[in-house]
């Protein structure tokens, strides 16, 4: 058995750095065997798995990935080649002729309940950027609960420490007042 | 239901139809509306980047540590081990003695061939268009290479047809098919014309013809930067 065939759902989203790292060392040498064939230079290939593995984490928080239907390792992968792609496509490179197609069945359904569009941040984004990072941790966790983990109200009531619907509430417009005010203070 | 409670719950995705209809309008009627929406786009966005570059810092700090732990990995030696590497040694040397009289035509075929991974059309997005085009290159990827060609025939044909259609015809068998399609691609000088040098010497290889895959794989190494070691190695074997 796989070290990784008994992780759940619920022990990633817990974040702890032990399980990031087990999946990570994990799946590293499978993903970078897959794409070797594609001729990038390794390092290329160590930055693509991270942002494959970066998109995996994102759908797993947000919530967007439910239950597994594959193993993780499938997940990145298929993330991983998509992403491979984009950069083929822009380099025109030409690629090793050792495709293992089995590794990639299915991969347009999975790819296609995933969320893995990921701009550069616009200049108004890099402002917000700036300042969200100088709000209190309480309200960090608090938006980045509502924000990318995608949690109701009554989810952050059961989760967190806050004792009312209307406390979160009222804690969450005064911390986006917070951001605003800060934001016309720089213009 | 109040304008940011519509809001609340566009971004925790609990919009009943009837909400998703208000919204849309108020989005395009409402300015005020349009510039709060905007707003809490930006700030999920920005927390989403937030979130990558934690991830992104601890990723690298296990990079580096694997990289370390590797690094600091002695090589460990013993007389077992290197009993066991005279023995492989012996056995590999007698047999390469027995196969270096004869070329193993099958062999150098078997071991170099490989089938062209399809990277010139993306399926990894759902088309609303099931074209022709895209049916061809599941099939490809499927591995229902007779039905592939099918698909090719009938789609409007592209540069790289010929090539991927060759590929088809390789994968089942069909060298005599393959080897025209892979001329076509040299003569008209489309994409993949050094992949299709190395095809056409692997299947004179197949077919046993010393003289013609080596001039294929000569000219391979002369005017092109693919599989050159390959091709050098191959040649090698073949003289």
């Amino acid at each position: 058995m796989h070290k990784e065939d008994y992780i759940t759902l619920k022990d990633l989203k817990k974040g702890s750095d032990d399980i990031l790292r087990l999946v990570y060392e994990d799946n590293r040498p499978k993903f970078l065997n897959f794409a070797k064939r594609y001729n990038l230079p390794e390092e290329d290939l160590v930055d693509i798995y991270q942002e494959a593995y970066i998109a995996f984490y994102d759908n797993v928080m947000n919530g967007r990935i439910k239950e597994f239907t594959s193993t993780i390792s499938t997940y990145i992968t298929s993330i991983g080649k998509y992403m491979i792609f984009d950069k083929l496509k822009y380099n025109k490179r030409i690629v090793h002729p050792d495709f293992d197609i089995s590794v990639l069945n299915n991969k347009d359904d999975l790819i296609d309940t995933l969320d893995i569009d990921n701009e550069n941040l616009t200049t108004e984004q890099q402002l917000l950027y700036k300042h969200f990072s100088t709000l209190g941790k309480k309200c960090k966790e608090l938006l980045d609960l509502f924000y990318y983990r995608g949690f109701t109200i009554k989810d952050i009531l059961m989760h967190t420490e806050y004792n009312s619907e209307n406390v979160i509430k009222s804690t969450k417009s005064r911390c986006m007042k917070i951001l605003k005010e800060r934001i016309l203070n720089t213009n | 239901m109040n304008k940011s409670e519509l809001l609340y719950h566009y971004f925790s995705n609990s919009l009943t139809k009837d909400q998703e209809l208000l919204f849309d309008k108020l989005l395009k009627e409402d300015e005020e509306f349009k510039k709060q929406f905007e707003f809490e786009s930006n700030l999920k966005r920005v927390v989403k980047e937030k979130r990558h570059k934690e991830l992104k810092s601890k990723l690298n700090q296990f990079e580096t540590k694997a990289k370390i732990e590797k690094t600091d990995k002695k090589p460990s030696f013993s007389y077992l081990k290197i009993a066991a590497s005279i023995i492989i040694l012996i056995t590999a040397g007698w047999f390469g003695y027995q196969n270096f009289f004869s070329i193993n035509y099958e062999n150098l075929y078997s071991e170099n061939y490989n089938s062209y991974p399809n990277t010139v059309y993306s399926i990894t997005r759902s088309d609303s268009t099931n074209s022709p085009e895209r049916e061809a290159f599941v099939a490809y990827e499927a591995a229902n290479y007779q039905l592939a060609i099918e698909k090719f025939d009938k789609a409007k044909s592209k540069d790289y047809f010929n090539f991927y259609k060759a590929q088809s015809y390789l994968n089942i068998k069909q060298y005599e098919k393959a080897k025209h399609l892979l001329e076509t691609v040299i003569k008209t000088d489309e994409e993949f014309v050094a992949e299709s040098h190395w095809y056409i010497a692997l299947i004179y290889i197949k077919e046993e013809n010393k003289t013609k895959a080596i001039e294929y794989l000569n000219q391979l190494v002369e005017k092109y930067k693919y599989k050159t070691e390959e091709a050098k190695l191959l040649i090698k074997a073949l003289d």
